[in-house]
């Protein structure tokens, strides 16, 4: 790196920063991982040469129409809720195993599992025992070989042309359920991987484009829903096959060193552009830190900052002095999970316009994640939960990025986070159809957007880790779910306020159905701190706890005759239901659900951006209209002096409880000094902090061993 | 008085610049052309129908009171949905569902939009709703998708949020309450209490918009916008097409105006919906190509229509199978409806060369019609596709569109030169060609997009239809980015939408969601005790389709009753249509039979191997089709009386790439070329409206019906 980093960074000795903390296991090496571009091949540099610029613009709108294509196909086939509402991915990667095009749903996987297939590439493909061949089909959903989780589950297919692997095609999604100790994967009291159901490394499931009934069967058996499993992975192949026709049909017209030498160029071109993106903005060092607030199934504080080094086209990310790891529940991530969530961020927001994303958009970036600690895990402990864990990493991407690029010309990407505050039930049961359904709703993809620098972040945005994704229609989950959606809609005061507030999300209340033996598990965290921050002065996001609400009165209620409100603004302001009340920790183990029992729920709320006193008085008379807001945060809030009806705003007298407003902040004010000072002697409780590491630093300046020796025995200072 | 004369009819297509229409007398076919009059359409349509009848040597009065049919098909709709000027509505939808419609399942801020646009989530903006949240109020009910009442609806909530409504200015209401196509009493209790308030006898009236009875088909955010956009655009619609009725009328035409309508058939006014108007225009084109491939023996045809701003994609696949949408996005809305597929991709002859960080892209944006292109001399300055066609010679610049258009080359060449060239090193020429080949190839790569994806079809095996002033100019490059070897124009590709309107027949299309579990995953057997319903279901709708034809005057036998249901294996989203020839289940072995083929067409099109039976197989719903049959044209063949030489009217130099460079290229007039005529390329044909474009290894040639082939030598 350069002046600055090597000024500003230290990385402790001993700890582990640039890859993996854990070593070489069955099907899986570190070393692939955290591997870069693979080298140019010869037929590669040939085929780059073969092409202009237009003809290799040509090809890569056709390679990204395949995937395009194969996105559809994949989606539409699918039977797991999370498949087709746009939790999945399809791609093309070089013959060496580096993704040049994806067709998503979401970039996460963009960047993962090509480690898979480079394994193959390394230990299976000479090995006669295994080997590689045209036709066959392999499966994986192994996280610590380079995947999220084992809930993400994968196949791929080796493309041959003339007896020479030229490429490969990926196909991959969130299946409902995965054996795990929970019903729906995610276990939110598993402790170790052993709890989490079956995790395969890359294997060979079919041969000659057949799946091998066997292998099928056996899967199926591992999981709760055999028949919806069998047939997504039925659909996985059949968009194999598809890419494979597609991909080879362009090789056949195109001639196959042009077709690779053009996916090549992808990369490359891909890190030009984002090199060049990178010296557009300001050099400088920018930090965010995040706190979560949840170890799985209790509250407690860890820590992750975040800290990039920007300097000429290079960006180096750094994630030091992060909590430990997790041993009490699925809090853990890994460095190539952590280095896939930021370019979640990247993709979308920092390099916008620099389609199609590909693994050259990340090649002058650099990740430094410390471990072992909750962002670099050790590997026999759960990780179910590592795409919660590593959006700590993507949220302050999310800072870090506005600061980067709002005194450059693409001041447009400018925004504060979309909503990670997640509180997500998962469902399982008969539905009212006969079949047995496990998976989380289509209100996942629904979280609200961040406030943007021009504009109001978008309510209902989509889901966190893609582009553009779709949250279904409840009459369509009537069918499939086994628990019935009483209200879904956008609520009161929940979203970040600021001159353009953030996006709120669909909040869903549901019930279970007595007859359809419905239980439901769920995870999240923020439940009591916000990762939506606001951006510039605007508010976060708020919090999202988990909140059910057993043995309602809802059914008495309705019945007599009386209005009853279903919004959590209603239920938990204003208790408009009767019932026990339980707000608790957003992540539970599964738990029978009957008809009079409620669970609230939703991905939560955009931050807001700027100042809330320069939000324009007919913005908020708007959301005060809408029902976006109270009249108390119209006034109170955002200063506006309304009319007895609502409906006006009086300029001046707004004008002038604005300025009593700055006044009395001005009163509040402190220098930067006094606060550190007081800010230095503030201690949260205890038992907040107990797995938080040393306070405030969770590894003490002087550490230099790992973080398990230290914690596990309990201790707090050096050991 | 003139008398209505056998195979005397008048096809109508107003378009966004254009209103075109084709006038058939005597079996000739004679066209006309006017500029759309926004201010009036009926203006343009006189003047277009004007134009058509003086080229058969008849007055209008006269060619009007003669016809035997006309057929119409106008954007009366699009252009105001696009300008938000329907009517004011109300939506009262199920308490807690109020902003379905505003979210529109999270998705809808990238519906409608091209690819790059759905990928740029920070920069999300969602389409401005036709009916606003305060418009929107929850009735407390709910019922579940088996029927079952599980919240029960009061009187007293309806009428005080009728009265809200009402307060509010409404002037008509739109209701659409969860799972009412499964049990519709809670939507029909709250249209008779509106209809008490506001009865039809008094002024005021209020018009009730029931969802199950417009769209009975499950999903309630595209169910809400079926119903919500065909409300918004009644009023406006109906007015527009009852005023163009009268002053025909009033002119002596009798007979009823058919409007031509998205879903592939024509129907009378009284037993049309506005939504199904919307598009009309490029469906109609779909199946006017279905009749001409029939007519030259072309079963598969991509369909593509390149004009000034857009391009337009369709399919026919087999002559029989067209291919539709059955929640197609219209504006950025998306709905229920089964719509003649359809594609509209930003590219034209109008889209903008740029070069952005040393790369060359061509459009999305396009300099349209005003200013259009820099060669128009309009004040555009920004280098444009066309201008790229008149540098390279295709275009030839004193006979524009028939010389309606006067082109500047010097302008094209300077700004091309100025953008484009000198920014990135090259020629005025060779910026042309790069030009030129790469809004080729994104066409090409849409269309093969389009075909595959929709249709799993090779494109090789279809013949592309080339319509549209910039069609035939592109038409060999996109051909080629598509993987499709052979290129058909017609005498009428610049009339194609008026001529097509012709090709319909009448047709009344009736859908419902219908859960019928065939085949069971949990025993394996087929499920013979859902065929009483499944019958009960079919008669109803043919029922209805029998009267409806009989309204629009066709004898009961004269009807044809199609029958089609969608299935799926286990409880995927997708599903498959599958015909049912003989409209009722006997046994649990016809049960069999519909489950074999459903499987066969899944093979078909997924592989083998990604059939699942076991999963179970399920019918989702049902589609019945009527049709009534129209009038049709009769192609005349043409003789071989003429040499091609007599048709050449000179050469010109045109740029054919680095390859062959520039040729002076023979040019040939296009409405003078004989049948079976063959002209090897580099060769340009220029007819009144575009220029045929055939590079070297390709060939023109035409058929005996007068179409002009573009073909490789080879």
């Amino acid at each position: 790196m350069g002046k600055l980093f090597d000024r500003h960074v230290s990385l402790f000795d001993g700890l582990i920063y640039d890859r993996d903390v854990y070593g070489r296991r069955p099907g899986c090496d570190p070393e692939l991982i955290c591997r870069g571009l693979e080298p140019v091949t010869e037929i590669e540099r040939r085929g780059m040469a073969l092409l202009n610029d237009v003809d290799a613009d040509i090809l890569t709108h056709k390679l990204s129409s395949i995937v395009e294509e194969a996105r559809d196909v994949y989606m539409a086939l699918s039977i797991s809720e999370g498949i087709i509402t746009g939790d999945m991915n399809c791609g093309i990667f070089t013959a060496s195993g580096d993704p040049v095009v994806v067709g998503t749903g979401i970039y996460f996987h963009t960047l993962l599992n090509n480690a898979q297939l480079k394994y193959i590439l390394k230990y299976y493909r000479d090995d006669p025992s295994v080997g590689l061949a045209d036709g066959d089909i392999f499966f994986f959903n192994e996280e610590l070989a380079g995947g999220i989780h084992n809930l993400d589950m994968f196949s791929a297919m080796p493309l041959f042309w003339e007896g020479e692997l030229i490429a490969w095609a990926e196909v991959g999604g969130h299946q409902g359920d995965t054996g795990s100790i929970t019903p729906g994967g995610f276990a939110p009291t598993a402790k170790s991987r052993y709890e989490e159901g079956f995790h395969m490394p890359a294997v060979r499931i079919g041969r000659d484009f057949r799946l091998r009934q066997d292998v099928l069967d056996y899967m199926s058996g591992t999981v709760r829903n055999p028949l919806v499993f069998a047939a997504d992975l039925k659909s996985r192949v059949a968009t194999l096959f598809q890419i494979r026709r597609r991909f080879l049909r362009e090789v056949e017209r195109r001639g196959v060193e042009a077709v690779v030498g053009g996916m090549r160029r992808v990369l490359v071109r891909g890190e030009e552009a984002a090199r060049a993106r990178l010296r557009e903005t300001n050099d400088g060092i920018f930090r965010s830190v995040l706190f979560n607030d949840d170890h799985g199934t209790f509250f407690g504080l860890t820590r992750v900052p975040v800290v990039a080094v920007k300097e000429d086209d290079r960006l180096a990310v750094v994630l030091q002095g992060v909590s430990p790891e997790n041993h009490e529940g699925p809090f853990n991530s890994s460095w190539h999970l952590t280095r896939a969530a930021t370019a979640v961020y990247l993709f979308s927001y920092f390099f916008r316009g620099l389609l199609p994303a590909n693994a050259g958009l990340l090649e002058p970036v650099s990740y430094y994640v410390e471990g072992p600690s909750m962002m670099n895990a050790p590997d026999e402990l759960a990780h179910g939960l590592a795409n919660q864990t590593c959006s700590f990493a993507t949220q302050n991407m999310y800072m870090i990025g506005a600061k980067m690029l709002f005194g450059s010309e693409h001041r447009e990407a400018v925004q504060a986070p979309q909503s990670r505050n997640y509180s997500l039930p998962i469902f399982g049961g008969m539905n009212r159809r006969g079949y047995y359904g496990v998976n989380f709703g289509g209100s996942t993809n629904a979280g609200g957007g961040g406030g943007r620098y021009d504009m109001d972040g978008e309510h209902a945005l989509g889901f966190y880790w893609g582009p553009w994704t779709d949250a279904g229609e409840v009459e369509e989950q009537d069918e499939r779910l086994p628990h019935l959606i009483l209200s879904r809609g956008l609520d009161k005061n929940f979203h970040g306020f600021g001159k353009y507030r953030g996006g709120t999300p669909l909040l869903e209340v549901a019930m279970g159905c007595g007859d359809a033996d419905c239980a439901m598990s769920s995870w999240g965290s923020c439940d009591k701190l916000s990762f939506n921050y606001g951006l510039f002065g605007g508010y976060a996001g708020p919090p999202n706890p988990r909140l059910v609400i057993r043995d309602s009165d809802l059914a008495e209620r309705v019945r007599a005759g009386e209005d009853v409100e279903l919004g959590q603004y209603a239920l938990l302001a204003e208790k408009q239901l009767g019932g026990d009340y339980v707000v608790t920790s957003s992540s539970k183990d599964a738990e029978g659900f009957g008809e009079n029992d409620l669970v609230v729920h939703s991905v939560g709320a955009g931050g807001g951006y700027g100042d809330v006193l320069e939000r324009d008085p007919a913005l908020v008379l708007t959301d005060l209209a809408d029902g976006l807001i109270t009249r108390d945060v119209a006034e109170k809030i955002y200063g506006v002096a309304l009319d007895k009806a609502g409906a006006r705003a009086d300029e001046s007298a707004t004008e002038r409880r604005r300025d009593r407003i700055r006044k009395d902040r001005l009163a509040k004010g402190r220098t930067f000094d006094e606060f550190l000072r007081d800010w230095k002697k503030k201690r949260p409780p205890a038992d907040a902090i107990e797995k938080y590491g040393n306070w405030p630093e969770p590894r003490l300046e002087t550490y230099d061993e790992p973080f398990w020796g230290l914690y596990r025995n309990g201790g707090g200072g050096r050991g | 008085m003139a008398e209505p004369q056998t195979g005397s009819r008048i096809g109508i297509d107003i378009g966004g610049t254009f209103t075109d229409v084709v006038y058939i007398r005597d079996k000739a076919l004679f066209r006309g052309k006017s500029d759309t009059t926004h201010y009036d359409l009926k203006v343009g349509f006189m003047n277009a129908t004007r134009a058509a009848a003086e080229r058969a040597g008849v007055a209008l009065d006269d060619a009007l009171r003669e016809a035997r049919s006309i057929a119409y098909s106008t954007t009366v709709g699009t252009n105001a949905l696009i300008e938000r000027r329907g009517a004011r509505l109300g939506l009262i939808t199920t308490k807690g569902f109020e902003h379905t419609v505003h979210v529109g399942r999270a998705r809808n801020w990238g519906d409608g939009l091209p690819t790059e646009k759905k990928y740029d989530r920070g920069r999300a903006v969602r389409p401005a709703p036709l009916i606003p949240q305060d418009r929107i109020v929850g009735i407390q009910e709910r019922i579940d998708n088996l029927g079952n009442v599980i919240i029960p609806m009061r009187d007293d909530d309806v009428r005080k949020q009728v009265r809200y409504l009402v307060d509010q200015g409404v002037r008509g209401f739109v209701v659409v309450l969860l799972n009412a196509y499964v049990d519709p009493a809670h939507e029909k209790r709250i249209g008779e209490i509106i209809a008490g308030q506001f009865p039809e006898c008094y002024l005021g009236h209020m018009p009730v918009f029931l969802s199950h009875e417009i769209s009975p088909k499950a999903g309630e955010y595209r169910r809400s916008m079926t119903v919500i956009i065909d409300a918004y655009l009644r009023d406006l619609t109906e007015g527009h097409v009852l005023r163009l009725s009268d002053d025909l009328r009033e002119i002596g035409y009798r007979r009823p105006v058919f409007v031509a309508k998205n879903t592939g058939g024509l129907s009378s006014l009284s037993r049309s919906q506005a939504l199904h108007l919307l598009g009309s225009s490029p469906a109609a084109s779909v199946i006017g190509s279905d009749r001409l491939g029939e007519t030259i023996g072309t079963p598969n045809v991509i369909v593509s229509d390149m004009g000034g701003t857009s391009f337009d994609v369709g399919l026919v696949v087999e002559g029989r199978d067209r291919v539709y949408e059955y929640d197609p996005v219209v504006d950025r809305f998306r709905v229920q409806i089964p719509y003649v597929a359809h594609w509209s991709v930003g590219a034209g002859g109008g889209s903008v060369a740029k070069v952005v960080d040393g790369e060359l892209k061509v459009g999305p944006e396009s300099a349209g019609s005003n200013p259009g292109p820099a060669c128009y001399g309009r004040g555009g300055e920004e280098p444009t596709v066309t201008d790229a066609d008149v540098v390279l010679g295709y275009i030839n610049p004193e006979n524009f569109l028939g010389g309606r258009i006067r082109i500047d080359a010097a302008r094209a060449e300077a700004a091309i030169r100025t953008r484009i060239a000198e920014p990135l090193g090259r020629s005025v020429t060779e910026a042309a060609w790069d030009i030129k080949r790469l809004i080729d190839g994104y066409m090409g790569q849409e269309m093969y997009r389009i075909c595959a994806l929709t249709s799993g079809q090779d494109p090789r095996d279809f013949v592309l239809f080339a319509l549209g002033g910039a069609g035939p100019v592109h038409a060999t490059g996109y051909a080629d980015g598509a993987d499709v070897g052979r290129v058909a124009t017609f005498p009428v590709s610049s009339v194609f939408g008026a001529f097509s309107t012709l090709t319909m027949d009448v047709l009344q299309t009736y859908e419902r969601t219908l859960h019928l579990n065939l085949y069971s995953h949990r025993d394996g057997t087929y499920a013979a005790d859902n065929i009483e319903r499944f019958n009960r279901e079919v008669e109803t709708l043919t029922a209805i389709g029998e009267r409806d034809m009989g309204e629009e005057g066709f004898d009961p036998d004269s009807v044809t009753i199609e029958l089609e249901v969608h299935m799926c294996y286990g409880q995927q989203r997708q599903t498959l249509p599958v015909p049912v020839p003989g409209l009722r289940l006997g046994t649990g072995d016809d049960v069999k039979a519909i489950c074999d083929d459903f499987n066969a067409r899944y093979a078909e099109k997924y592989g083998v191997g990604a059939c699942y039976p076991e999963a179970g197989i399920e019918m989702v719903e049902m589609r019945l089709n009527a049709v009534g049959p129209a009038e049709k044209h009769d192609f005349v063949k043409l003789k071989r009386d003429r040499k091609p030489e007599d048709s050449r009217i000179g050469s010109r130099m045109a740029y054919w790439g680095p390859e062959h460079g520039h040729i002076d290229t023979p040019v040939y007039r296009r409405e003078t070329l004989g049948a079976r005529v063959t002209l090897p390329g580099p060769v340009l044909c220029e007819a009144d409206d575009t220029v045929i474009v055939a590079p070297p290894g390709w060939k023109i040639r035409t058929d005996d019906w007068g179409t002009g082939w573009i073909e490789r030598l080879d």
